[in-house]
């Protein structure tokens, strides 16, 4: 009898088939709906695009690009930005010490990814911050037009400050379940820190929203370009129909409630991003202040005072009076519409609108510019009947009216005129504009169309 | 110690069985609940195919599992050399073919009922139309508008006003032309976009007992039209227009005074509605289109009356043409 050991060699091998089948199992891992504890926002190392150059292009970026990821993509000859280096700058110059305070200001502002959070300023900042304010000086004057007016309501103190931001819904609670809704459902396209780089943002064009300019394409709400927010409404409109062209579906799947929270985290990343942003830019165009404050014995003051007049901008989006309400013409008699019709070609085609300069042939033979974003987009072309901002009567409304915000299409809300809805030039397009897509209206309404 | 090998086997085979033989009974693990028109012959199929070779399967796992045991190696037994049996295999060749056979002329009427465009229902007065257009990663969905619905009826009012108009150039009686003109305009839905269609996504609203013709198109990638809870899928190619049909038997919509919501279904002795978890009725996309094609979800509603589907689809007809803000009260009423 040969002695054999505890174990046989076959059992052995059965034994770590099992536990091989086991491990399997295991490595398969819990669901987990939140960031990890430890990732952080990355502090942004692509380039900041304050103004973009005038160029027309004939084709979009290639699938798998965007324009511009990195300096290293203007240095290279082949990009159409090369060169242009004038109004793009690098934040991989600012010196180390400075972004680790930039950062840490961001972290007790913000949070992180899986604490999100809004904090309202201490009192004694937001003390500066309004005698600054109402000292006038020439350099803030332009900016802060819509502040001074919020402010001058009454003081601008720790506890409005809170107040705006529960208006705005940027509670700890809904933030962080918006960012685990962000995290499965956004991530992917928007980034991380909402920049519009995540992994699927190269393939997909036009590319998906960077947050971080604050800047918000289909707004209905009535704020001067360049300090115009989205209404809450206008996010959560986006987010329930999609954009219909583009690569961003609807969600209107998620409940009621979910949608609240994404559009909630969407305004903290935006806001998050903005401060990021305008902070470096001005950092980089050597403005003393910023680098007084962010140097060793600067208390961070600039930042936070961009902060401040950021969210009292987002705040000020949400009022009722800022909602563009157009007055309602409909409905139309046959013989008015169809005068409505003509005269909106008119204004398409004329000196006062002049839409086909930048939409030649009526959008069919539009060319790729860049956006504010640094991206390149193209003019819609209106005969194709899909309308990214809604075709509602009331969405082509609220684009011809505000112009939309970054992609450089011009407000005409000199030409609409409330009180006689049935003159408003503007609702005229809007008529023009729901017939032009269909080969058989334009033929009853007897339009001109090559 | 080799026949362990064949107990294991033997055990993993019986836990399979069992498996199955109990999945009915727990929820969510066997087919979803069935309301097509044309799905009785589809679960039908799978039953058969299921007790044929599930026949098989306990048959050749048995003596798999008997001839692992009896006659594993042991020490000190010769294995003896089989040059194979030439009827056996003949035999084991011949009666799965005839089998597979079979069953390829049995489905043929199954296929038919659901994929031959003769047997699909024309697009006409009785029959409700949408296109439905795929893209990565939504389902947009086009209806008629109420009134180009109705218009499709020979007797409505626009059809008669438009052969009343042609009548004298045709030389036909205004019947006949009625019936013409509105049975082109049903037929010419499906291929263009009409100025009034109601633009809506993810949502596939029918009603009960009506026959539906799709068309399918997506606008980028393959994508795949799936309706489990009406045994139908249809993949959708781009370049294509792809008709679909189905019957929709049991309604699940119901209207809370605000919204519809689904997940109810309709008793009809009590008159009322009830919570029913099965009458959840989803569109999921079945053929891989990118990273979000596992979210690329919809609801299907079907109403119980048409009535209750041209109330809804008068709403979404006048978001559709909304011209000034809603007012507060209603947008927190919608949510």
């Amino acid at each position: 009898m040969t002695s054999r050991s505890f174990v046989s060699p076959c059992a052995r091998k059965l034994g770590s088939l099992v536990g091989g089948v086991c491990c399997l199992v295991a490595l398969a891992g819990c669901v987990q709906d939140s960031y990890p504890e430890d990732l952080r926002y990355p502090l942004r190392t692509d380039p900041i695009v304050a103004a973009v150059p005038d160029k027309m292009l004939s084709l979009p970026d290639r699938p798998g690009q965007l324009p511009i990821m990195s300096m290293a993509d203007l240095a290279d000859p082949f990009n159409p930005l090369h060169g242009d280096v004038k109004s793009i700058y690098d934040p991989t110059r600012i010196g180390e010490k400075e972004r680790a305070k930039i950062r840490g200001l961001l972290v007790r502002l913000f949070g992180t990814p899986a604490h999100p959070k809004v904090e309202p300023l201490e009192d004694e900042t937001l003390t500066e911050l309004m005698d600054e304010l109402n000292s006038d000086l020439p350099v803030l004057a332009k900016k802060v037009n819509d502040v001074l007016q919020a402010t001058r309501q009454g003081s601008l103190t720790n506890a409005t400050f809170s107040r705006y931001l529960e208006e705005l819904k940027l509670d700890n609670t809904t933030l962080a379940e918006g960012s685990s809704i962000f995290r499965a459902q956004c991530l992917h396209c928007h980034g991380l820190p909402g920049d519009g780089r995540g992994p699927s943002a190269h393939w997909v064009n036009p590319h998906p929203r960077d947050y971080r300019q604050g800047k918000f394409k289909f707004t209905s709400s009535s704020q001067s370009l360049g300090e115009r927010k989205p209404r809450r409404e206008d996010l959560l409109r986006i987010l329930h129909n999609g954009i219909d062209g583009t690569s961003m579906p609807a969600f209107n799947l998620l409940t009621a409630n979910q949608q609240e929270s994404v559009a909630s985290y969407v305004i903290h990343l935006s806001l998050r991003g903005q401060v990021e942003y305008e902070i470096m830019k001005d950092y980089l165009v050597e403005d003393p202040k910023v680098k007084e404050s962010l140097g060793p014995d600067g208390n961070g003051y600039e930042l936070k005072k961009r902060y401040a007049i950021f969210l009292i901008q987002w705040r000020d989006a949400q009022l009722d009076k800022n909602l563009i309400q157009p007055g309602n013409p409909y409905p139309y008699t046959d013989d008015e519409l169809t005068k409505s019709v003509k005269s909106g070609q008119e204004f398409f085609l004329g000196t006062d609108g002049g839409c086909i300069a930048c939409h030649p042939n009526y959008g069919r033979q539009g060319t790729f510019s860049y956006d504010d974003w640094g991206t390149l987009a193209r003019r819609a072309n209106l005969t194709a009947g899909i309308f990214r901002g809604g075709r509602r009567p009331l969405d082509l409304y609220w684009r011809v009216y505000g112009g939309i915000n970054g992609a450089g299409m011009a407000e005409f809300k000199k030409y609409s005129n409330k009180d006689k809805p049935k003159e408003d030039k503007i609702w005229d397009v809007v008529n023009f504009l729901q017939v032009l897509p269909y080969p058989k209206m334009r033929e009853k309404y007897g339009l001109k169309f090559d | 110690m080799q026949k362990l090998w064949g107990v294991l086997f033997g055990v993993m085979m019986t836990a399979a069985f069992g498996l199955f033989a109990v999945a009915p009974l727990i929820r969510g693990w066997w087919l979803p609940k069935n309301v097509a028109s044309f799905g009785q012959g589809i679960d039908n199929l799978f039953y058969l195919i299921l007790g044929i070779t599930g026949f098989f399967f306990v048959l050749t796992e048995a003596i798999l599992v008997y001839t692992m045991i009896r006659y594993g190696a042991e020490p000190g037994r010769k294995s003896s050399y089989v040059h194979g049996n030439h009827q056996l295999e003949v035999v084991w060749t011949i009666v799965p073919g005839v089998i597979l056979f079979f069953l390829a002329l049995w489905q043929i009427s199954v296929w038919a009922d659901v994929k031959f465009y003769t047997r699909m229902p024309r697009p006409d007065e009785n029959t409700q139309q949408m296109e439905v257009t795929a893209r990565q990663w939504e389902w947009r969905v086009r209806y008629p508008s109420t009134k180009r619905m109705k218009s499709w009826e020979p007797a409505s009012d626009e059809a008669r006003k438009a052969a009343t108009e042609n009548a004298k150039e045709s030389g036909k009686s205004l019947d006949v032309l009625a019936k013409e003109l509105s049975s082109k305009w049903a037929q010419e839905f499906g291929q263009n976009p009409h100025p009034d269609d109601v633009y809506l996504v993810n949502d596939i609203h029918v009603w009960k007992g009506n026959k539906v013709l799709v068309s399918l198109k997506t606008r980028d990638v393959l994508h795949s039209f799936f309706l489990p809870n009406l045994r139908l899928k249809q993949d959708a190619l781009p370049g294509k227009t792809i008709p679909v049909w189905f019957e929709a038997l049991e309604a699940n919509a119901y209207f809370d005074g605000a919204n519809w919501l689904d997940g109810y279904r309709y008793n009809a002795q009590g008159d009322q509605w009830v919570k029913d978890r099965n009458h959840i009725w989803e569109l999921a996309c079945a053929e891989y289109c990118g990273t979000r094609h596992s979210l690329m979800r919809g609801k299907l509603f079907v109403h119980e009356t048409k009535d209750d589907f041209l109330k809804w689809l008068e709403l979404a007809e006048k978001e559709q043409h909304r011209s000034t803000p809603p007012k507060p009260e209603a947008v927190a009423a919608t949510k």
